[in-house]
């Protein structure tokens, strides 16, 4: 449905490019997450695929038409979310907005109210319909943008960050209605910072680093890229300033022998990350024999956050 | 005090990075002067007005047809800019542009919202003066309405040259402020282009906006018949069929542009 083929886009006065040689496509009822650091190109990409942007290079097919040939074919089966708030009209109210932007859409008048009230009401905004947007909440105005773009129907959703900003209850209303679009086959491209949101929603993820897409695959073949684990020790004693000083000593004798890669100590509890070769069984052997009481010990599997800041770094 | 200079330096920096707004600027205060000084002149003929017989000799009638026409020169030149600097503002250019409604389209139909108010404006504004101070107006309305349209046609092209020049340079563009400018101090807005030097009067006779003035007074004050007023209507009619669709081609170029640098949503 969506298809780049060796992307290539340079800002002027910039160094570098900011899109060099991308190349993916993503199909039909798949949500592809593309996760990177900040200036890495994911919004120059989405631009480039909602026709804002021309690339200098390559292909873009939208829907088998291509974005610069079909420029007004693929508008029609485009929608887009940019992580702006201030994209709508502040004195007219959500129903007005989106009646406005469904005409330029090219909705036929005798079907628009209708579908402004149905969009409404997918986002949950129908009794909101007539308040002004400026009243509107940062939750609310990013349901009225994933209104807009649902308005006419398309097939392919591009979303810049829509849940940025938002409290947790906004942001899973808009994950459950991300999910309702994958259901309609629809495809959709999600550009997020939010680890967990990308780990929950995504089908694969592309991770963008300097314009190069340097990766593609789905949340576990990220994690299987670093065997990284954390163990985290919760102890029942209480350290005065004294045993704290002690407990850094122990640390850095664990570290010297039990091959981790870092460790802290906060409170009473204390995270170990290591590797393939750390050596458990003696850590807690050693904090056992020097008087710590372990009350508890639970292992963490590496998080996409781990991975994003191994690959980002 | 030290607060008063941080405030002093936020200025001095900000002021001095709009280059051109400031040359322009003062240039503007010049010509602005340069009019008051004309209209001076105008003024201490005393209260025959030899130079407005043509238009009856009323200064009244005058000047406030002077003044409306302005207001349209105005609405033409810098509507289409305008729509696009406040829909950057707004956040709302890109959605614009990435709907089924072609960018010419969009600049078009924010373009006559526009000139509905300004008509509107002036429409009051005229009623209300006319009856307030009695004054005489023989109106060939036809004429004047083909007037104002091809008025503000012809300059609309140039409107439209301006905004696809202001896509691309984010700042404010020469042509607008040349042409309001010129037409404020040369086109007879205030004080009849006989009171301006020899060299200035041929300045004057070349702009498009001199001509089309002289023709709404003939036909708002005079009621001057549509052969009287033809020169300045052919004119019109050709320099709109010349600025529109070049002004078009100009908008479409810088919005190309702007796509190819990324630079569409900047201001």
């Amino acid at each position: 449905m969506i298809n780049l083929n060796n992307i290539q886009f340079k800002y002027p006065k910039k160094e570098g490019f900011a899109l060099d040689d991308v190349s993916f496509s993503i199909s039909p009822g798949e949500i592809f997450t593309l996760l990177g650091p900040n200036g890495a190109g994911k919004t120059t990409l989405i631009r480039i695929l909602s026709g804002l942007i021309l690339p200098h290079q390559g292909k873009v097919t939208i829907c088998d038409h291509d974005i610069q040939l079909k420029e007004y074919r693929v508008r029609r089966s485009v929608g887009l979310v940019i992580g702006d708030e201030r994209t709508f009209y502040f004195r007219l109210s959500g129903a007005q907005n989106l009646e406005f932007f469904g005409g330029l859409y090219g909705i036929k008048r005798s079907v628009l109210k209708n579908r402004v009230i149905e969009v409404l009401e997918k986002v949950g905004l129908q009794d909101d319909a007539k308040l002004q947007y400026m009243r509107f909440s940062t939750g609310m105005k990013k349901r009225l943008s994933m209104a807009r773009a649902l308005l006419h129907d398309p097939d392919v959703l591009l979303l810049d960050e829509p849940n940025s900003g938002v409290d947790p209850h906004s942001a899973k209303s808009i994950r459950e209605i991300i999910f309702s679009l994958k259901k309609q086959d629809k495809t959709i491209l999600l550009t997020t910072h939010d680890m967990e949101e990308a780990e929950k929603m995504s089908d694969r993820i592309g991770f963008i680093k300097n314009g190069k897409l340097i990766k593609i695959g789905k949340v576990e073949e990220y994690k299987n890229l670093i065997n990284k684990k954390r163990l985290e020790i919760i102890f029942n004693n209480t350290f005065s300033a004294y045993d704290k000083a002690l407990v850094r000593d122990m640390m850095n004798q664990i570290k010297i022998v039990s091959h981790c890669d870092s460790i802290d100590f906060n409170d009473n509890k204390m995270r170990i990350s290591y590797n393939g070769s750390f050596d458990m069984n003696r850590t807690l052997h050693i904090l056992s024999q020097s008087g710590y009481d372990i009350s508890k010990t639970n292992t963490i599997e590496a998080s996409l956050e781990d991975v994003f800041i191994k690959l980002a770094g | 005090m030290y607060k008063v200079y941080l405030f002093f330096k936020r200025f001095f920096i900000t002021m001095i990075s709009y280059k051109t707004a400031l040359i322009l600027g003062i240039i503007s205060g010049f010509a602005g002067l340069l009019q008051f000084t004309f209209m001076g002149d105008f003024l201490s003929d005393g209260n025959s007005f030899p130079a407005l017989q043509k238009y009856g000799g009323n200064l009244l009638s005058y000047l406030i047809i002077g003044t409306a026409f302005t207001s349209f020169v105005g609405v033409s030149l810098s509507s289409f800019q305008g729509t696009i600097r406040s829909e950057q503002q707004m956040g709302t250019l890109e959605y614009l542009l990435i709907s089924n409604t072609r960018l010419e389209l969009i600049l078009l139909y924010s373009g006559v919202m526009n000139f509905v108010q300004a008509f509107l404006n002036v429409a009051i504004l005229l009623t209300v003066v006319v009856f307030i101070f009695d004054i005489p107006l023989g109106i060939n309305l036809p004429g004047a309405l083909i007037a104002m349209f091809l008025t503000i046609t012809s300059l609309s092209g140039i409107g439209l040259m301006s905004a696809g020049i202001i896509i691309i340079t984010k700042i404010g563009d020469p042509i607008t402020w040349v042409f309001t400018t010129l037409t404020g101090l040369l086109s007879g807005v205030l004080f009849p282009v006989e009171y301006l030097p020899p060299w200035l009067q041929t300045v004057s006779a070349i702009l498009p906006t001199t001509h089309a003035l002289h023709a709404l007074r003939l036909t708002l004050i005079q009621n001057a018949g549509m052969a009287e007023i033809m020169p300045q209507i052919t004119l019109l009619a050709v320099m709109t069929l010349i600025t529109v669709p070049l002004g078009f081609i100009i908008v479409r170029i810088g919005f190309n542009q702007a796509r190819k640098v990324g630079s569409l949503a900047q201001y």
